[in-house]
């Protein structure tokens, strides 16, 4: 999680995979070079950090069929695609498969730079996201049956009065476990369970 | 009964007999006097005495035979009006008469003639000619007659004028030569065609010059061999190595564009001889010309409909060589400024740089020449070599739809006498095609085998695709103009295939019974270009 960003590149044409793979190592990235699909999926370790520059258009497996089959192993590596005539219907489906960019060949090293900058920004945050949804669902395995519900009901937005009422107790008694959430959730207030609640669930960002 | 006919006949022998008659004596005149008697009763000529009237006084058997046959003394007696119709007697009443009479000029050595229509057997006509001279006894009232069938001389003079007015009347150019190659005929046309090329008067005709050797000395300025080769065409007639000789040749004068075809053909004579016949195919040239062009500019534009269906896929071929040539130059700009330089590093990058550059021009320039107008003109060309551009012009597409294209060609070149564009625009449309119904069908295997046959006098190409195959009931239409099922336009390029296949001398089928469809295409084989 600490290793730099490895950027993965595939494209079966060899003048663009290595003219590509020149001009990122001189950027001074770390480059990962395949040429068909099938060595792209044998050969990545997806829990590397970095993006995928895919090319769209490939005989054999493409770049969409690839994403497919990464998003099925549940590698959440950001995707640049690279192509020379997109169509909308195309650019549509990658899109919404979770592509982060498009990339009309040709194009300038600086504005693919650019478009990997973001990508490797985004794939550190979700990996952070990840790591921080991982603490919450912990401390949350920590929680007894009643303290989980105090806290759903809490996080909806619900008074002690009415939490009460909901779980046949006391106010008193909701308190107390209100208390307990708190302490083992660590959380500062209300609204910080409350995203924390929201991030364990995906909604967060 | 011949009595008066072998007197005459006895003075003429007698006086060209001259001095070896005196010589010889009596009983050698006597012996002569009974052989031209003899062969007065049996030469093809006739021999007769007529009177003033017409009548017949005396005639020979040949005579007889002659006038129609029977007795020879039926005959006597009788006059010939009974034969003839009433023009013709009243001819041969005055020739007689005038015959007859003439005794009375002295000195009058030529006999009258005149020619006289008998009828014939079957509805036929004989033509006579009589030579009659006065009986040197007839006192004015007898003239001697000699006369011959001369029907054969005649019809073979008639024909001879009718050939001669068959071949004035005709527009091409004719000359009769002999064994040698020497003029001895020549029609009308052809002396006009001469005048008309300033020749001389005097030569005007050419009749004496040897046409061989006249071709021969031609040939210095003749890139295209083609008085050469018409004088060894000639020569094989002549020689009966062959039974004809053709060539077409241009002939173009300051005004106009003129096109000749020049064939030679034996007289079928003991003596030898050929008949060369130049005849004015311009007209016919420039219809062709015309027709070329038409199917041309229709074969351009149906090529530039095909370049619609290639384009994505050419941009796509063309886009990674620039992306590459793009990144290549930006990394170069890269290690340009760095310290220390490292100079090897760079040039190896400027040049694979370059071989992008060179990849993507070598696209451009192949769809630049498949969008030109094209050459009209037909040349030797490797069928291979048309086969390997059209695959380049498709295979991106292929590619693009994971369609694997498989070449099944042949291990020595096949050389056919063809447009090349037009070729290679056969191939990319059955190509197309093939693609798209491999598309359309989502076929599992996907898969085009272009494959070429050497067949005798000509070579196959065939498109099989491992497609749906086509429709039955639409084959029998597959080429006809207005056919296509498909919104690309590509179905029209069918047909214009088959026009420039046919316009090649070959023929386009579907292969029925397989299980794709199965396309095949003929072009006759160039045995000039194998030869060369």
């Amino acid at each position: 999680m600490n290793e730099s960003p490895v950027v993965v590149l595939l494209d079966d044409d060899p003048g663009v995979r290595r003219s590509l793979s020149l001009a990122l190592s001189l950027a001074g990235y770390q480059v990962e070079a395949y040429a068909t699909a099938e060595d792209l999926l044998t050969g990545l370790d997806p829990s590397q950090p970095g993006c995928l520059v895919l090319d769209l258009r490939m005989p054999g497996m493409d770049g969409l069929e690839v994403q497919q089959a990464l998003s099925d192993r549940g590698c959440s590596l950001p995707v640049i695609f690279m192509s020379a005539f997109g169509d909308i219907p195309t650019t549509v489906r990658a899109l919404k498969a979770g592509a982060v960019d498009f990339l009309e060949k040709p194009f300038t090293t600086d504005s693919l730079i650019a478009r990997i900058e973001e990508a490797v920004e985004t794939d550190r945050r979700q990996r952070a996201q990840e790591v921080l949804r991982q603490t919450i669902r912990e401390r949350a395995g920590h929680l007894t049956g009643r303290e989980s519900e105090v806290m759903q009901l809490v996080t909806a937005g619900l008074s002690n009065k009415d939490i009460a009422r909901e779980l046949d107790i006391s106010p008193r008694t909701v308190e107390k476990y209100r208390a307990r959430v708190m302490e083992k959730m660590h959380a500062d207030s209300i609204a910080d369970l409350c995203q924390m609640v929201a991030v364990s669930s995906g909604l967060g960002s | 009964m011949a009595q008066n006919i072998t007197e005459s006949v006895e003075s003429q022998a007698a006086a060209g007999a001259g001095p070896e008659g005196g010589a010889c004596g009596q009983p050698g005149v006597a012996s002569l006097k009974d052989l031209f008697t003899q062969l007065c009763e049996w030469s093809p000529i006739g021999y007769a005495v007529f009177d003033i009237h017409g009548q017949l006084i005396e005639i020979n058997e040949a005579g007889v035979q002659l006038l129609g046959g029977g007795l020879l003394s039926d005959w006597v007696g009788q006059s010939l009006w009974p034969l003839l119709d009433s023009t013709e007697s009243e001819r041969v009443r005055r020739h007689l008469q005038e015959a007859c009479e003439g005794a009375g000029e002295s000195g009058k050595q030529q006999p009258c003639v005149v020619q006289v229509f008998l009828p014939g057997e079957q509805g036929g006509s004989r033509q006579l000619r009589f030579f009659s001279r006065p009986h040197p006894v007839g006192r004015g009232r007898l003239c001697l007659t000699a006369f011959q069938d001369i029907s054969a001389e005649v019809q073979r003079r008639e024909s001879e004028h009718q050939r001669q007015a068959v071949l004035d009347a005709l527009s091409a150019h004719i000359a009769v030569l002999d064994a040698t190659g020497r003029i001895t005929a020549v029609n009308e046309a052809w002396r006009r065609f001469a005048r008309g090329n300033g020749a001389p008067q005097e030569v005007e005709s050419g009749i004496g010059l040897n046409y061989i050797d006249a071709c021969c000395d031609v040939s210095a300025e003749d890139p295209d061999r083609l008085a050469q080769r018409s004088a060894e065409g000639i020569q094989a007639v002549i020689n009966g190595d062959t039974r004809h000789f053709t060539l077409e040749y241009p002939c173009h004068s300051a005004q106009n564009q003129r096109w000749f075809l020049m064939s030679v053909t034996p007289l079928g004579l003991e003596s030898g001889g050929v008949v060369v016949v130049h005849m004015d195919i311009s007209e016919r040239v420039h219809a062709e010309q015309a027709m070329r062009r038409r199917r041309e500019e229709v074969a351009h534009a149906s090529r530039l409909s095909s370049v619609t269906v290639l384009a994505a896929s050419l941009v796509h071929e063309l886009s990674q060589p620039l992306a590459a040539a793009q990144l290549y130059s930006e990394a170069a700009a890269t290690l340009g400024r760095q310290e220390p330089l490292d100079a090897a590093h760079l040039l190896s990058v400027v040049g694979d740089m370059r071989g992008q550059v060179d990849r993507a021009t070598r696209i451009v320039d192949q769809l630049r020449r498949f969008m030109r107008r094209g050459e009209i003109k037909k040349e030797p060309s490797r069928l291979e070599e048309r086969v390997h551009e059209a695959v380049a012009l498709v295979a991106p597409l292929a590619r693009r739809k994971r369609v694997r294209l498989k070449l099944d060609l042949l291990n020595e070149p096949v050389i056919v006498h063809a447009n090349p564009l037009q070729v290679e625009q056969v191939l990319v449309n059955l190509l197309c095609n093939a693609i798209e119904a491999i598309e359309l069908a989502g076929s599992p295997v996907r898969q085009i085998r272009i494959e070429l046959e050497r067949l005798a006098e000509k070579v196959q190409v065939t498109v099989a695709d491992t497609g749906p195959g086509l429709d039955p009931e639409w084959v029998p239409r597959i080429f006809e103009v207005w056919e296509t099922r498909k919104e690309t336009g590509m179905g029209m390029g069918l047909a214009i295939s088959r026009t420039i296949i046919e316009a090649h001398g070959g023929k386009i089928w579907v292969e029925p019974g397989s299980d794709g469809a199965v396309l095949r295409f003929t072009l006759p084989l160039d045995h000039e270009g194998d030869a060369a």
